[in-house]
């Protein structure tokens, strides 16, 4: 398939202010999506993601530079029938219920007139929103909201998502919902693009990911490539260990938490992981777990953070 | 004094909590008292002034801006910025009347209503008779008339106002005529305007204008009384009346030959106006184009 | 058809606003009013209940189009509900087409309502209605089509206060263009002369569509100038959107 999402040095200026100052939101961006993967965009607030994301789905037009969606550009009217589009805490017509609201967005979508119904009640049922269809809009909650607008991204079965913020103001059972929508849209085939600030759901669902500062592009690639594979720490949590071995192993260890009647300890070798074995046998404590950590995104993209500021300082 | 002001606290503090039932009572009862506080003191504050309604409406109508000014700033809605003119104007006419029968802004009124809606003929009529009868402003009256004759021409009413101010106020009989002689042309005229037009030619000395009314009269009308008080006129007026039967009789002639002539000979009328069905037929088909 | 989910829409905004209903039903206790009016008329009550009817209307309907069309654009635009409008497979010209037509279906339902009202009004105070006061009514609407047109231009980028402002003033001003062309015909000077004239015809001559002294009066009222002045509404009208439209296309959300 292909190269879905494609910008060539894609540059957006705002102009603002009485004397119409120009600000630069993104400079030179050059991304590229692939066919059925999820990629992930991230980046601190203020660092150009919603602009890029404006721009993808004909909300605002680039400076210089061009935008393109399944090889054509984002002016084109045409291909906005294969994006749809979650935008970050969205808004809809207060005055409508859920039905009403899905049924103009088929309208306006371009779904067949036969198949409105259909569709309506299919994707009202997939964010479980049946028993709310005739409720008005106005007194939904955030998460009913949210599943909601994922409802009406969906409605005309596009090819490609693009979702802003969408796990934002969710509770983790929210979050959880969202994140198995994410990955059951990828194995129906479509390629998604989300902006997001939590990490963790990143490096659960992602294939790729790209980190933007200040209208820049730090990084991009698969996860596996910007963590690496390489192990950083062990940890090791065990139980039974009096004051005197845990002054023993804080000579030997990168970290000792000790808590209750268990202590954690943080290694960064395996031979170091056989040294703390050997002393647990010896003396007669017990293991309850071992795991191997390597980098996570968090560290990755705070390190990435700290080398650009101090690049402009 | 820190005593009092702990037992009002407790006192407060110590009460229970109102129910629904008892604050909708005491809200009622707040409201109720309250409006009648105000309706009393409003009460007071009238007769304190001592000034009326009808005071105001003169004061108001003091103030009022100029038609010329009115106009434009009302923009579109100029018809019902006239019909409150004409209601304060008959409600200042009406406490005058009942008063002290001084009317000095009348004049302003009327001629505010009359820039502001030039074919409201009822207000040109109702405000010539009073300013000329109750005002005695007839030169006010008579120029209001002229203003009304002009925007609505064919209005019979304004003609026959202006003759009977001038028969009956001015003295000036020809003017009389000569208005009483327009108004008995226009349609739907009174039938005795024409008799009135000579009468007031007659007696102002316009002895030939007043001829003409009364032959004409003779020659056309069927009502016996009314051919025997032409008759009885003309001979007033120095007219023989077998001259004026012989003249009348080749006349008729002449004119049964012409209209002959003219029955042979089809002939288009392109000013003539539009009878209700087509102008219907035209605009149903005007809506329905567009 | 898309542009027929947006008029649909904006139809169902309007209807639902607790403002629209509060106007109606005040500008008919304006029109019923004129029962207590019609006997302190003297005479002249059947005009003056006809007077107050035809100014109703007009009014009421004008401050609709003014107020509510003022906000259309600006509103959809602050509280972003146009992310996931643009973001769809509609053109931006069609949007503002759709609302403009949205919001001329909800005015032709309020003159609907009032003219029925009025009629209603004036067969109860035992006056005959004439259909030549439709004619007015008709004009007015033609009228509407200007007005709400430039509420809409004006909220495709100005604040509602500031879009009614605008649109309030060129409602008014609209009213006065005569006095603009008597300022030409008046004056040695040709600068003042030229400047006169192009604003006389740049501006919308909404005098045209008052015909209320002449409907109330019988006054024959020409076909032909009525058609004209129904192509004239029809043309202006559809400038300004064109106008709102070209502005609208390159906005960014």
């Amino acid at each position: 398939m292909g190269r879905i999402i494609v910008t060539e040095n894609l540059t957006k200026d705002y102009r603002t202010g009485f004397r119409m100052q120009s600000v630069r939101a993104i400079e030179n961006l050059n991304l590229e999506v692939e066919a059925r993967e999820i990629f992930g965009f991230l980046g601190p607030n203020g660092a150009g993601k919603t602009t890029t994301i404006k721009i993808l789905v004909g909300l605002a037009q680039p400076t210089s530079g061009r935008a393109m969606v399944l090889g054509k550009p984002t002016t084109d009217v045409t291909i906005k029938k294969q994006i749809g589009f979650l935008p970050e805490s969205p808004y809809f017509y207060e005055y409508l219920n859920p039905t009403e609201y899905l049924y103009l967005c088929a309208q306006l979508s371009g779904v067949d007139k036969d198949i409105q119904k259909k569709q309506v009640e299919k994707y009202l049922a997939l964010v479980r929103l049946e028993r709310f269809a005739k409720m008005s809009i106005k007194g939904f909650s955030r998460g009913m909201l949210q599943r909601l607008g994922i409802a009406q991204a969906l409605i005309h079965n596009p090819e490609v998502v693009i979702l802003d913020e969408p796990m934002g103001g969710l509770d983790p059972i929210g979050r959880r919902e969202f994140r198995d929508i994410i990955l059951s849209l990828k194995t129906q085939g479509k390629t998604i693009f989300f902006s997001t600030h939590i990490l963790a759901d990143v490096e659960m669902i992602c294939d790729r990911v790209a980190i933007l500062l200040n209208g820049k592009l730090i990084n991009t690639g698969r996860l596996d490539d910007i963590l690496g594979t390489e192990i950083e720490t062990y940890e090791i949590l065990i139980k039974g260990m009096d004051r005197k071995m845990i002054k023993v192993l804080e000579r030997l260890s990168e970290k000792v938490i000790p808590s209750e009647d268990k202590v954690l300890v943080e290694v960064k070798s395996e031979e170091e992981v056989e040294r703390i074995m050997v002393i647990i046998r010896e003396v007669g404590a017990k293991l309850v777990s071992l795991v191997p950590r390597r980098k996570t995104l968090e560290d990755h993209f705070l390190n990435e953070i700290k080398k650009e500021r101090l690049k402009e300082i | 004094m820190a005593n009092y002001s702990n037992m009002t606290l407790n006192l407060f503090q110590s009460r229970k909590p109102l129910g629904s039932i008892e604050k909708w009572f005491l809200t009622i009862v707040f409201l109720v008292i309250s409006g009648i506080i105000i309706w009393t003191i409003q009460f007071y504050l009238d007769l304190s002034r001592q000034k009326t309604i009808g005071t105001k409406v003169v004061e108001e109508l003091m103030y009022f801006p100029s038609g010329k000014f009115l106009k434009p700033a009302v923009i579109e809605y100029q018809t019902a910025m006239a019909d409150l003119v004409w209601l304060r104007a008959i409600q200042y006419y009406g406490q005058h009347l009942m008063t002290n029968q001084r009317y000095e802004y009348l004049d302003h009124i009327f001629d505010i209503l009359s820039v502001l809606d030039r074919r409201f003929t009822g207000a040109f009529h109702f405000g010539s008779l009073v300013l000329a009868w109750d005002a005695r402003q007839v030169q006010g009256a008579l120029k209001l008339l002229h203003i009304g004759i002009n925007h609505n021409p064919l209005n019979w009413q304004l003609c026959f106002d202006a003759g009977f101010i001038n028969y009956m106020l001015t003295k000036d009989y020809v003017a009389a005529g000569y208005y009483f002689e327009i108004a008995s042309k226009l349609p739907e005229t009174w039938k005795i305007t024409e008799r009135w037009a000579a009468f007031s030619y007659a007696k102002g000395g316009a002895t030939n204008l007043a001829v003409e009314i009364w032959s004409s009269i003779y020659a056309t009308t069927e009502n016996r009384k009314l051919k025997e008080l032409a008759e009885r006129n003309l001979i007033k007026l120095g007219i023989d009346p077998k001259i004026l039967r012989t003249q009348i009789n080749a006349d008729t002639k002449e004119n049964n030959n012409q209209i002959i002539r003219e029955n042979q000979r089809p002939v288009k009328n392109f000013n003539r106006r539009p009878n209700r069905s087509q102008i219907f037929t035209r605009y149903f088909l005007v809506l329905i184009l567009c | 058809m898309k542009i027929a989910g947006v008029i649909l829409n904006t139809f169902r905004e309007a209807i639902r606003d607790k403002v629209f209903i509060t106007i109606i039903v005040i500008a008919i206790l304006v029109m019923v009013s004129g029962k207590i009016v019609q006997p302190l008329a003297m005479g002249e009550g059947d005009k003056v209940v006809k007077d107050i009817g035809l100014n109703s209307i007009t009014l009421f309907s004008m401050l609709i189009a003014i107020l509510v069309g003022g906000r259309l654009v600006y509103k959809e635009v602050e509280k972003r509900t146009i992310y996931l409008v643009v973001s769809r497979p509609i053109h931006r010209w069609k949007f503002i087409i759709g609302k403009y037509l949205g919001l001329l279906l909800v005015l032709f339902e309020t003159l609907l309502i009032m003219v029925c009202a009025f009629y209603l009004i004036l067969v109860l105070l035992k006056i005959s209605p004439n259909l030549n006061l439709l004619l007015s009514v008709l004009l007015t609407f033609c009228e509407l089509w200007i007005v709400t047109a430039l509420a809409i231009f004006f909220s495709t980028f100005s604040t509602p206060i500031t879009s009614s402002v605008f649109t309030f003033a060129l409602y008014f001003i609209g009213h006065l263009t005569r006095d603009l062309k008597v300022l030409a015909l008046m004056s040695k000077s040709p600068q003042v002369k030229t400047l006169s004239d192009i604003l006389y015809y740049l501006l919308p001559n909404l005098a045209n569509f008052n015909i209320k002294a002449d409907v109330v009066h019988n006054v024959y009222i020409e076909p032909k100038v009525f058609m004209f002045t129904i192509i004239y509404a029809l043309f202006y009208s559809s400038i300004i959107i064109v106008l709102s439209c070209l502005i609208f296309e390159r906005k960014d959300f």
